[in-house]
């Protein structure tokens, strides 16, 4: 039998490393929607190697990765449809027709269903990876953008641009459950790894609101850069990407105090937190460049091409089990 | 009534978050020129914010606060109409000569743009230079399925089409002395 590579149990995979070093160990691998260029860029992230440039229609934008699965899934506003990108062979394997304009996306973390937030329907759909279909949607407020799902996948977040607001949803009857008014004009929305706190980049007022999940009540909003995205969460600190002052401002996330101003490329974007939480990535639409801050001491400690118009909204970020095994399912035969 | 209140709904969205609303796709457009002068005379030319006469298109400016970050002016456009452009000083760096710019306000029918930041930048020596002048926008029709007059397409041509003429024109005058 045939066991495709991602899907072998865990066991069989800490053995094979033992067995097999020349396997390599996990690494952090980037899938970076490039919306000039209509391509994904993947890009190595421990050595900030650009590996490939995917061609991807529809100017892609919003991007959220299946683990396990080993699945990207890219967001196109322009083409209406959603791509399948397989993350270890590094292709295209399918496209979801989901009409709209679908930009902000999150899949949960059993790998289905995958959340898409549509621009100008104020809608997001719930789609089934697998049948490639839009199986439902829930009603949310004016142009949601971001989207964030809790690690248990009870619980999702959209952030509606222009209602000033973040919408929360109970995934199990995929209605909204409470609304939580924030900061002007909210674009990113991230969620801690507990799922208890919620952050908003807010574009409008050029601050963070931080949000208790839970009680669905604002906790504080901290005051950032002008022109924030969005916000990613590494070593007890928020790193906010702020695209007109090019800086990513961070913060401590238990006393809100401002640590730091960033200086980093020109217009950046998407930004999200290495899996071992030491670095952090940002995307510069300008610049054409993704850059890793170390979230120690903030500074910039590498830096890697894009295609043209790099956006990496969403988590970008895939944890490759076993880079050097082999690139095929044929390997297991 | 559901029926109303999602036209209303509509109308809303198209008004007053009008100047922050747009699709989803940001462009660009990047125009460089060379020109045969010295980069400090360049730089000279292109760094007084509050004049912006080096651009054919505006008839006359009217700034406020000089040249420092947080500086406005007013672009009054030569045409029917007398059409302005209103814009602010984000960015300025005199070593690096460069700087930054945001429209705050125009209408999409003189330029088909949302969310326009502008960056200048001169290169070179004692004797010749390079001018790049990019742009980052949204298209002038903020929802989805635009009109060809606002699409991307459209909006693209007439950022490229100012920005090709006005270096053209720069070159021309800077070149003449």
């Amino acid at each position: 039998m045939r066991v495709p590579l991602h899907r072998a149990p865990r066991l069989v995979w800490l053995v094979a490393a033992l067995l097999f070093p020349a396997l390599g160990s996990p690494r952090d691998i980037a899938f970076v929607p490039s919306q000039v260029a209509n391509r994904v860029t993947v890009i190595d992230l421990d050595s900030m190697q650009r590996l490939a440039d995917i061609p991807v229609d529809g100017k892609p934008a919003g991007v959220a990765i299946a683990q396990q699965a080993g699945r990207a899934y890219v967001t196109s506003p322009e083409g209406k449809f959603v791509t399948i990108i397989d993350t270890a062979l590094r292709v295209v394997v399918g496209q979801i027709e989901v009409g709209g304009g679908p930009l902000g996306i999150a899949v949960h973390p059993s790998g289905a269903p995958v959340y898409v937030a549509d621009w100008y329907q104020h809608r997001v759909y719930a789609v089934d990876p697998l049948r490639r279909l839009v199986t439902g949607f829930a009603t949310v407020g004016q142009s949601p953008s971001g989207l964030a799902i809790s690690s248990d996948g009870r619980t999702l977040l959209s952030a509606d641009r222009d209602d000033d607001q973040v919408s929360i949803i109970d995934t199990a009857t995929f209605t909204v459950r409470s609304v939580v008014k924030v900061g002007t004009r909210p674009f990113g929305v991230t969620l801690s790894a507990d799922g208890t706190r919620a952050y908003t980049a807010n574009v409008g007022s050029n601050d963070v609101t931080v949000i208790d999940v839970a009680r669905a009540e604002v906790i504080g909003a901290v005051k950032v850069g002008e022109r924030p995205y969005a916000v990613a969460l590494a070593n007890g600190r928020a790193f906010v990407s702020d695209q007109y002052a090019a800086t990513v401002s961070v913060f401590d996330t238990a006393t809100l105090a401002n640590l730091a101003t960033i200086a980093v490329g020109d217009y950046p974007e998407g930004i999200a937190a290495a899996s071992d939480g030491r670095s952090v990535l940002v995307v510069n639409w300008e610049s054409n460049t993704v850059q890793r801050i170390d979230a120690e001491t903030l500074k910039v400690t590498g830096s890697a091409e894009a295609a043209d118009g790099p956006r990496g909204f969403g988590q970008f970020i895939w944890r490759q089990p076993f880079p050097n095994g082999c690139l095929a399912a044929s390997c297991l035969d | 009534m559901l029926k109303r209140l999602s036209a209303v709904a509509a109308v809303l969205v198209l008004l007053p978050g009008a100047a922050l609303a747009h699709g989803p796709s940001r462009l660009k457009v990047t125009e460089t020129i060379e020109i045969a002068a010295p980069a400090d005379q360049v730089w000279a030319r292109l760094a007084k914010f509050d004049d912006a006469s080096w651009i054919p298109a505006v008839a006359k400016t009217i700034g406020t606060g000089g040249s420092a970050v947080g500086a406005t002016r007013v672009l009054t456009l030569k045409g029917e109409g007398a059409p302005t452009v209103e814009e602010e000083l984000t960015k300025i760096d005199a070593e690096a000569k460069t700087l930054t710019y945001k429209i705050t306000k125009v209408d999409p029918k003189v330029l088909p743009v949302n969310n326009y930041s502008s960056t200048i930048k001169v290169s070179g020596d004692a004797s010749k230079s390079t001018v790049e002048w990019k742009a980052g926008f949204y298209r002038g029709y903020p929802n989805n399925d635009p009109p060809p007059e606002l699409n991307d397409e459209a909006s693209e041509a007439a950022v490229k089409g100012l920005y090709t003429a006005t270096l053209a024109e720069l070159k021309k005058s800077l070149e003449a002395k």
